[in-house]
């Protein structure tokens, strides 16, 4: 195998931010603790049946860049992160700190959507235009590419065709692919614009879809770089966001996609619409050249992969325990001495009207650390309760459908109930009586029609005759002797 | 059946419709991994409108003495689903907006959204009865989700899937209490069922008191035509049905106008033929054309009497 030493402007690109990182971990260890991702309800099954969710952390100074911190395996990173559920301290049952050195638990997906509108075409002091520029310090963020790891997908965005290129963005899997993105990326016309807006729209909704796509939970991010801000004219793409509510919707989106998005304004501060890139980014990096700018990218890069990942249980047993809930979660990581890193709040929230569902599965590690460290509840009520739930209300439903209307309008089902066998009324509507007994309690028959009590009467035949036998008891005739009547 | 036992029972009857929503919605949360949060409420919304909009058609005309028909059974879950899923849609910028900030409001608007709009849904029913049926049907979905909201919030901390299974009843009870409430607290007058020659009717109303409530701006077809004639997809097309065989497919219409009500003959069953056959009398007159109700009329329709009610006296 052949192997290449890196050029003196690479080991410069590589050493500045190096030095940078170094330089923050000897003098200042203060900091906090940075939400990475969205906190994601995971299913531990068959580990465990409670509900496990998973949150990730940058420690980062208080500038917003990443500590280079020197920090213990997992078995012991556990014991010194706690997670803070709703003002209840919780232990986590695993957690581990991943480096760009350490073996990525699970996959990264990164999008970069990059300005090409015609300001990019601005000449630097370095003779080489901002587009130019930009190019070389996007390699930057391809170092330590992990080809089994890591998908990259680098796409131009500008004010014309703003959703062709971003929604077919294709994420490349081995650093060679990313590499030739780069190169291909269009070269900014004068008559570009810069749909800034959208471009970050459309950037979530891409990663999000392919974050659901692949399989076990990857570290995602966005980078948004642009030497501008959001400018849309006529002649460019119909319904692109602009103005104050196209800045609101995409800082909305940002928000609610819980992704991590990094904004690079590339170009001198009063070019770039700084306060718009702040409301649109999770964290914001400025930079006004190469070198500047790859650190930048080196800064985001670090950002991915070195995040301390932590998966815990609440007291709920099951997921229906949550619903209706919005949980509260914060973390404090704690190194001994002053260095203790604190995180702010971050909320989970269960859907408005249904049982939380899960947002991915635990992977093999936290599997095995829930199969140790989460006790089992080892009741039965969690899945005998929705059985419970149902037959009750079932039943109640039941009480009021059958029994109660009958204490209410009790005349209306007066002899509706069948003396034997079964039939008898199935809607409260029908008056009609379905009794099949032959016993049925009526009037007597009128004289001449009785039946012979008792005695089963054989089935009459169609030709059977109908023989009345007159009576006498109530008539005048009665008085008079036999002999007379029969006369 | 009266109007308070129609009331009560169209209640249970969204009870169980939301009784069954909330079962089959945890079977199918089951199979959902990896959505992002609205798809859970989506399905759950839109499963509620379809169980409420059938269930509701079926037990309606089931009630009104007429056949069930399963198209149009089938129409009243479509449109469920369809309105279940529309307040579901609306709902996603909702919670994004407000989500964070009031979680609990955002909660019951999510529940009354549901079901104000599956009230909708139920009310286009009756749109050409009265179109102001419609917005009644909005209103009481909107009362009858706020309060399975309330619930659903209230209860959700401490006694997990009753919270979610309470809610889903309260909501089915509310809506169709609301859609069916609305058009009682309005009424104007009622219409009752006295008695019937053919057996039919008879057994159909006369135990149950048979009343039909009637407001201003109602337009009711009184007729025997059976609903296996009916064209539509979705509304009877004979709202005051009566199984006589002296009464015509379509005899007549009931209808309240600028504070009055008017019977008058069916143009269907207008020719002297029909004029002959079928009976139209109120007060002991024959009705040629129209008539004009007053409180306490008896009127005669084919061999079956009914008495009109009215708190509306000129």
């Amino acid at each position: 195998m052949k192997l290449s030493f890196p050029s003196a402007s690479w080991l410069r690109a590589l050493l500045a931010p190096l030095a940078l990182l170094a330089a923050t971990t000897a003098w200042a260890q203060s900091g906090r603790l940075d939400f990475a991702d969205r906190i994601r309800m995971v299913s531990c099954d068959p580990s465990t049946g409670k509900p496990c969710f998973r949150v990730a952390f940058n420690v980062v100074n208080d500038q917003g860049f990443p500590l280079n911190l020197d920090l213990p395996p997992a078995k012991d990173l556990r014991g010194l992160l706690k997670i803070k559920l709703d003002n209840q301290e919780i232990d986590p049952f695993y957690a581990v700190a991943q480096t760009g050195q350490t073996k990525a638990v699970r996959g990264r997906i990164a999008l970069i959507v990059v300005d090409i509108s015609g300001s990019m075409n601005k000449k630097l002091a370095s003779g080489r235009t901002r587009f130019q520029t930009a190019q070389e310090a996007l390699e930057q963020f391809l170092d330590g590419f992990e080809n089994s790891v890591d998908r990259v997908a680098i796409v131009p965005f500008e004010s014309h065709n703003v959703a062709e290129p971003i929604n077919n963005a294709q994420f490349a899997t081995t650093k060679e692919d990313a590499s030739s993105q780069i190169q291909a990326l269009e070269v900014p016309r004068p008559q570009n614009n810069t749909a800034l807006y959208s471009a970050v729209v459309l950037g979530l909704q891409v990663l999000s879809k392919q974050a659901a796509a692949t399989p076990g939970s990857p570290e995602t991010q966005l980078i948004v770089m642009t030497d501008g801000k959001n400018e849309v004219y006529k002649g460019d793409d119909p319904g692109l966001l602009d103005g104050p509510a196209g800045l609101e919707e995409a800082a909305k989106a940002v928000r609610s996609s819980g992704i991590q998005v990094i904004g690079i304004g590339f170009g001198e501060p009063g070019s770039i619409d700084e306060n718009a890139l702040r409301q649109l980014s999770t964290k914001l990096y400025l930079a006004e050249d190469l070198e500047r700018l790859k650190q930048a990218f080196t800064v985001a890069r670090t950002l991915q992969t070195n995040r301390i990942v932590a998966t815990f249980t609440t007291p709920a047993e099951d997921r229906s325990s949550l619903e209706g809930k919005t949980l509260h979660v914060a973390a404090s990581l704690n190194l001994g001495g002053d260095r203790r890193f604190e995180s702010g709040e971050k909320t989970w929230e269960s859907p408005e009207m249904s049982v939380p569902t899960f947002d991915g599965k635990c992977d093999t590690d936290e599997l095995k650390a829930a199969l140790q460290l989460v006790p089992s509840s080892g009741s039965w009520l969690p899945m005998l309760r929705p059985v419970l739930v149902f037959f009750g209300l079932a039943t109640l439903l039941l009480v009021l459908w059958f029994w109660v209307p009958r204490l209410v309008w009790p005349e209306q089902y007066i002899g509706s109930f069948s003396t034997q066998g079964g039939g008898g009324r199935r809607w409260a509507d029908q008056s009609q009586v379905r009794s099949k007994s032959p016993a049925r309690p009526s009037r007597p028959a009128p004289p001449g029609f009785e039946t012979k009590k008792g005695a089963a009467q054989p089935p009459r035949a169609p030709a059977d005759r109908t023989v009345v036998q007159p009576d006498f008891s109530m008539s005048r005739l009665q008085k008079r002797p036999p002999q007379d009547r029969d006369r | 059946m009266s109007l308070y036992q129609t009331l009560y029972f169209m209640s249970l009857v969204g009870g169980m419709a939301g009784l069954f929503s909330w079962v089959l919605t945890a079977l199918v949360s089951t199979v959902l991994v990896n959505q992002p949060i609205w798809v859970s409420d989506l399905v759950s919304a839109t499963i509620l409108g379809a169980f409420i909009g059938g269930l509701t058609v079926a037990f309606s005309d089931h009630w009104s003495g007429n056949r069930v028909l399963p198209r149009w059974v089938i129409s009243g879950v479509l449109i469920g689903m369809v309105t279940g899923l529309g307040a579901s849609l609306i709902q996603i910028p909702i919670t994004k907006n407000l989500g964070e900030q009031a979680p609990v409001l955002t909660r019951l608007i999510a529940w009354m959204l549901a079901g104000s709009f599956i009230g909708f849904g139920l009310g286009l029913r009756w749109v050409g009865v009265n179109r102001a049926r419609v917005a009644h049907a909005f209103a009481g979905g909107l009362i009858g989700g706020a309060l399975g909201g309330l619930i659903f919030a209230g209860l959700a901390a401490s006694v997990p899937e009753l919270s979610q299974a309470l809610g889903f009843v309260v909501v089915g009870v509310g809506i169709c209490f609301g859609v069916t409430l609305a058009p009682i607290l309005l009424r104007d007058g009622v219409l009752q069922f006295v008695s019937s020659g053919d057996p039919r009717a008879q057994s159909k109303f006369g135990r149950a008191h048979k009343e039909w409530e009637i407001q201003q701006g109602d337009s009711y077809v009184i007729g025997s035509q059976s609903q296996d004639l009916a064209r539509s997809r979705y509304r009877p097309e004979i709202d005051i049905f009566i199984p006589d065989a002296g009464i015509s497919p379509r005899h007549a219409i009931l209808l309240g106008k600028a504070g009055r009500f008017y019977l008058a003959r069916h143009p269907s069953a207008a020719d002297q033929a029909s004029m002959a056959r079928f009976q139209l009398r109120v007060r002991g007159k024959t009705v040629a054309t129209s008539q004009e109700l007053r409180d306490s009329d008896d009127i005669l329709v084919g061999r079956t009497a009914l008495k009109f009610v009215t708190r509306r006296e000129k």
